[in-house]
């Protein structure tokens, strides 16, 4: 018994910090057979319940936008270079006008930047990226390969991220 | 020595994580409310001469009402170290189930912190064994089929060596379902102190150590109940091409008390167990032994199977339970067939109706007040919010 008690402890001991692999979640732990029942059907109130202090995780929709304020932010910092036509931050949507850099003459871009989703996920915003290139006196649409589009995504999701952290270390 | 080493132990865990900002600090309220009405037809309840005389006037209808509000406080801290409290309230007008499933305030009261390196409960809450079981109450619909609330409306004879296995439970988790055993006395959520390990490749373990049966909520010290359990389990949880795979095996072990320098006997018992689900179908059942928890002479085991199906918001179930007390040959036997079906009509919304089919059969005769043979009916409502 105390040979078991003190194997119990022990490991107790070992086993912090030491595995990384497969997290217990809060939400999937196990759980008495009854709880586990009722939690099948699902919530009246939704996955987390009443919330009655506090932010649902990432789940951030302050600031009057109707999406992840984080990656909105994001997404405005780092198109903000282009002239924006329209951003509507209950829809999620940004639009940029024609821009061409002055640098790069005969060719401009355009970029719509939709924002899915409420939390701040990887897959939370999709970019999508056009090219028209100069032919004499009008414009000619032009293919963009999609890696473009992945690159802006993942520079906004770094922006969102470089935002969130800061705002909790507040 | 023991002391020692438990609060390095849990000082160590909680500790290691170095003291940063708390955030994302979240209260919710939640909780659940079931109304069920059942109807009973057996030798016993309501029935006259039935060796059990206060249910010879007993109504054959009942309605039971089980309310509970919780409340969970849980946070994160920037390390990943997840914390937080659950405090599961009864609101019940008044509860039947108070000594041995929940208490009279409360159901779970406990603190946990968990972080990539597993989950850590403290207080009252159900054990490991429980928790990381395998049996038909995995998948079974209704109230949780031969795991279910078909007791609240059924009678157990009377006869004083009477001893039932009614659920697929081993002793501490039997507590708190309607035990048949009238010498165990035990609390399912005894205050107690568990690990959970991470889940790795699928497998996951976890261990209670509870120093007292009997000790719920705060208290004095007492000499009733079982003393220094412990109890664990691994689970297994896959899939393979298509085909779910979960199984478990949990076991307890315990010493006696001593009460009055009456010895009882040692706490014990193992229990196995697999579901199999394929394209909405699950295929399951689970196998325990209670060891000589009932007495060194004394064999009891008990095995289930059952078969579920479920498809989006419906949910229907067949489950089976056989159990055995065999004391030198004289054998008390226990048999439910239990059939039932819910509908979620909303998420937290079902609706649901069972119906089982048991039969209590006593070693010592065939007179009325050994036996019980009979059908429940059960219709209700379960409101989660």
């Amino acid at each position: 018994m105390k040979k078991l008690f003190i194997t119990a402890s022990l490991l107790l001991v070992a086993a912090c910090g030491a595995i990384e692999e497969g997290e217990v979640d809060a939400k999937n732990f196990p759980k008495d057979h009854e709880d586990s029942r009722r939690e099948r059907k699902g919530k009246l109130t939704g996955e987390d319940g009443l919330n009655v202090f506090g932010k649902e995780k990432d789940n951030d929709k302050s600031g009057g936008v109707g999406v992840n304020s984080f990656l909105w932010r994001a997404t405005l910092d780092t198109i903000g270079f282009m002239p924006i036509l329209t951003a509507d931050p209950f829809g999620g949507v940004i639009t940029t006008d024609w821009y061409e850099d002055p640098a790069a003459q005969g060719e401009r871009f355009k970029i719509n930047a939709l924002i899915l989703d409420s939390k701040l996920r990887s897959d939370g915003v999709k970019v999508t990226v056009f090219k028209q290139l100069r032919e004499g006196d009008s414009w000619r649409d032009a293919p963009v390969s999609a890696e473009t589009g992945r690159a802006m995504e993942d520079k906004i999701l770094t922006r969102a991220r470089e935002l969130r952290v800061s705002q909790l270390g507040r | 020595m023991k002391k020692l080493l438990l609060s390095t132990a849990i000082v160590g865990a909680v500790a290691f994580a170095p003291a940063s900002q708390a955030a994302d600090l979240q209260v919710n309220v939640g909780g659940f409310l079931d109304f069920q009405a059942g109807y009973v037809s057996d030798d016993i309840v309501g029935e006259e001469n039935s060796g059990v005389a206060a249910q010879n006037d007993a109504n054959e209808i009942n309605f039971n009402n089980d309310t509970e509000v919780s409340v969970s406080v849980t946070g994160k801290a920037d390390n990943g170290l997840e914390y937080g409290a659950v405090i599961e309230l009864e609101a019940d007008i008044a509860n039947s189930d108070d000594s041995a499933d929940n208490g009279g305030n409360a159901d779970k009261t406990y603190l946990f912190a968990q972080g990539g390196w597993g989950r850590v409960e403290l207080g009252g809450n159900t054990g490991a064994e429980e928790a990381l079981s395998v049996n038909t109450s995995t998948f079974a619909s209704a109230t949780g089929g031969v795991d279910g609330d078909f007791y609240h409306y059924s009678a157990t004879p009377a006869s004083p060596t009477t001893r039932f296995l009614t659920a697929p439970d081993l002793a501490l988790a039997d507590a708190g379902n309607g035990s048949a055993i009238s010498t165990f006395t035990g609390n399912e959520d005894a205050t107690k102190v568990t690990y959970y390990s991470p889940r790795v490749s699928g497998f996951q373990a976890g261990i209670s150590y509870i120093p007292n049966t009997d000790s719920v909520g705060t208290n004095y010290p007492q000499e009733v109940g079982y003393e220094n359990i412990f109890t664990g389990g691994v689970n297994y949880a896959g899939d393979f091409s298509g085909v779910g795979v979960k199984a478990a095996v949990t076991a307890i072990r315990g010493g006696d008390s001593e009460k009055d320098s009456v010895q009882t006997q040692d706490l014990e018992g193992w229990d196995v167990g697999a579901n199999l689900t394929y394209a909405g179908f699950t295929l399951g059942g689970s196998y325990g032994d209670w060891g000589d928890t009932l007495g060194v002479a004394v064999d009891a085991d008990y095995y289930d199977i059952g078969l579920g199906y479920e498809s989006g918001p419906y949910s229907a179930s067949v489950t089976y339970l056989s159990s055995e007390v065999n004391s030198a040959g004289s054998k008390d036997e226990f048999d439910n067939l239990v059939i039932g079906a819910d509908y979620a009509l909303a998420p937290g919304l079902v609706p649901y109706a069972e119906v089982s089919f048991f039969e209590y059969n006593d070693a010592t005769g065939t007179g009325v007040a050994n036996d019980n043979d009979g059908t429940v009916f059960i219709v209700g409502s379960q409101l989660t919010f």
